[in-house]
């Protein structure tokens, strides 16, 4: 069990910096998760820590040793690849073996940690099968118990459950959670799927991609996973975590207390969020953010803020609906969720109240204005 | 009716196929078993099953020691080029260094080279490391010639090979050489039949170099050694005798061929392996 300490990584390709810049702590045991949009460098970071890739520059800890030019086998890591990597010509036993043979382990330690791990995994029935003859979900699992025998500092997992189908992934990702339950290792995940990060981390590391990187540096904001949700530092972390995503409308300041803030619309609407925007001047063009599990339906009520909106488009799952909502305060729509079955019909015309401790607000420069929220609405 | 037609037709087809194809080996067969005169009639079934000129081949002069020449240069050029093969092609196809693509292109042209151009600068080089009228000579030789569609085969097949394959090797502690010998090779089993047996016969039948570097007929190969066969007189090829050595040396290899065909096929056609 070991932690990760990244200082100042950065790595180039030619004038290009790819990572920007990364100063991370990932303490022993815990469950960090690298996720962000295509191209952020999350699966480079990855190698990085894994050691496939070079440090351009900056230092790597792992267990508090300095790593940064050893070779991954010297690291005390352990990855599991998208692809699961299986060596197609070994059994699940061989394949599981084949590292602790190489490091020149006795046969009957060897054995030991490789019956272990499959017993973790439920997977003696299967040690004597090649690779080909197993599921996609198996092959996952024998992925796994590759890195578990190793037993090592970290387990690098490099977007696992990608190939998977939608209910082996939901399976496998609880079964991930309880391995770390049990082990107790520190686990680094990477993943696009902002569902699995705010499921399974501890510590979630959202990435910049594109222009962003280059100018503010890898890292968009890292923390806890109801952190992220409640508390976003800028616009692009607030869009990013949540699905659908949190609706964006654009206003100006009018006036602005430590607890609250009026703003007015696009199209001249009143309303009113719980955040501290002192910091700019009146007039400044604002972003307000509510997400759609937070905009209730019907006439506002003296205090809280409202529109009215034509439904263009309504969305029914069973557990929640979705209508989508035509308004003059933006071009696009406006997401609304309701719990279970909803009895608005596309052309309805709607009133939905926006409760100002549930609005976001963000700046110019896309920073967020700090929230006043009480103490009943921070579940972390 | 027209079913049939097209039926029997592709059949017909086939049987001149084969025919043509089986035919020269056949005849060589049936001339082996036939003396004298016999040799000059179209018969196209032995008279006896006569096995003497094989006897008179065998027992005459060096020609099992020929044929042990020729085993011996053949396995150690399919040896020597399978490793530096399999070496190379791990170079040329995972390690990135400028000048990849011109060296593999060199390495292709260089087996465009017509052998007897090459000829004299070898005879050279055979002179200056002492290895003339050696198998050694011909080991070298016909690397020129193996070396270059080996080297190309295998880095063709071994770049299709995923790299996670080999990450997931590296992070086993894996060294290169490993990654070759455990991981690579194993499935690389198809195209290494398939080279290492174009290798074999090309060396099995190489003519020019084997005439030129060898001089004593205990260290010639089997081609030379039956082109040189002599008869009674100045005037006569003895051709039972040289049909039966004939016969001899090719059925190994028709031998080897029928045993790893299935390997050829699928080194030809599959390509890589999907982990």
């Amino acid at each position: 069990m070991a932690a990760v300490e990244l200082y100042d990584v950065n790595k180039r390709f030619g004038q290009l910096r790819v990572i920007n810049s990364v100063n991370l702590r990932i303490a022993d045991g815990e469950f960090c998760v690298f996720v962000g949009p295509s191209g952020c460098g999350k699966s480079t970071l990855l190698r990085m820590v894994a050691g496939l890739e070079e440090i351009t520059s900056g230092r790597l800890d792992i267990g508090g040793r300095e790593v940064t030019s050893l070779p991954p086998a010297s690291r005390g890591v352990a990855m599991v690849f998208q692809s699961y990597a299986l060596y197609p010509h070994m059994t699940v036993y061989q394949n599981m073996a084949f590292g602790l043979q190489l490091a020149k382990m006795g046969k009957a330690e060897a054995d030991r940690r490789v019956r272990q791990a499959a017993d973790i995994l439920h997977l003696t029935p299967l040690l004597q099968r090649l690779p080909k003859a197993l599921s996609g979900g198996q092959r996952q699992r024998v992925a796994i118990g590759r890195a578990i025998v190793r037993e090592p500092g970290v387990f690098l997992f490099d977007e696992p459950l990608s190939n998977l189908d939608a209910a082996l992934r939901v399976q496998t990702r609880i079964e991930i959670a309880k391995l770390h339950a049990n082990l107790g290792a520190s686990m680094i995940y990477v993943t696009h799927d902002q569902v699995e990060a705010m499921t399974l981390a501890d510590k979630i590391v959202l990435l910049n991609a594109g222009e962003t990187t280059q100018r503010d540096g890898s890292v968009a904001q890292s923390g806890r996973p109801l952190e992220l949700y409640h508390r976003p530092a800028n616009q692009f972390v607030a869009g990013f975590i949540g699905s659908p995503r949190m609706n964006f409308l654009p206003g100006r300041v009018v006036s602005a207390k430590p607890d609250r803030t009026d703003i007015v619309l696009r199209d001249g609407t009143r309303l009113a969020a719980a955040v501290d925007a002192r910091r700019v001047a009146p007039e400044t063009p604002v972003t307000l953010g509510i997400r759609p599990e937070h905009i209730l339906f019907g006439e506002s009520s003296p205090g809280a803020s409202g529109l009215r909106g034509q439904a263009s488009h309504v969305e029914q799952l069973g557990e929640a609906s979705f209508v989508y909502l035509e308004s003059p305060v933006l071009d696009g729509l406006i997401a609304v969720r309701q719990e279970g079955d909803t009895r608005i019909a596309t052309g309805e015309t709607v009133s939905v109240t926006l409760p100002a401790e549930h609005c976001h607000l963000f700046g110019p420069d896309g920073r967020a204005f700090p929230r006043h929220m009480d103490a009943t609405s921070l579940a972390a | 009716m027209k079913r049939a037609l097209r039926r029997v037709g592709l059949y017909a087809l086939a049987a001149v196929i084969i025919a043509y194809s089986v035919f020269p080996f056949y005849y060589a067969i049936v001339s082996s078993m036939k003396h004298g005169s016999q040799l000059f009639s179209p018969a196209l079934l032995p008279p006896h099953l006569d096995f003497s000129n094989y006897a008179t081949v065998l027992q005459q002069g060096p020609f099992l020691r020929n044929i042990a020449n020729s085993v011996f240069v053949a396995v150690m050029v399919v040896a020597i080029s399978l490793f530096i093969g399999l070496t190379a092609a791990y170079a040329l196809s995972r390690v990135q260094f400028s000048g990849r693509k011109p060296l593999l292109l060199t390495v292709l042209a260089i087996s465009m080279f017509p052998q007897v151009a090459v000829l004299s600068g070898l005879f050279e080089l055979v002179r200056f490391l002492g290895i003339y009228d050696r198998p050694w000579s011909l080991i070298l030789s016909y690397l020129i010639f193996t070396l270059p569609f080996t080297v190309w085969v295998l880095t063709t097949f071994m770049r299709d090979l995923p790299k996670e394959l080999e990450e997931a090797a590296i992070m086993d502690q894996a060294s290169p050489w490993i990654i070759l010998r455990r991981v690579f090779m194993p499935l690389l089993w198809p195209a290494l039949v398939t080279t290492g047996l174009l290798a074999f016969i090309g060396s099995w039948n190489e003519f020019l170099y084997a005439l030129t570097f060898t001089l004593s007929p205990n260290e010639r190969t089997v081609p030379v050694a039956i082109a040189l066969l002599s008869g009674a007189t100045q005037f006569e090829l003895p051709w039972g005798p040289i049909m039966a050595a004939s016969v001899t040396v090719t059925v190994p290899v028709v031998v080897m061929v029928l045993i790893f065909q299935r390997r050829i096929v699928s080194g030809l056609t599959a390509g890589a392996v999907k982990g």
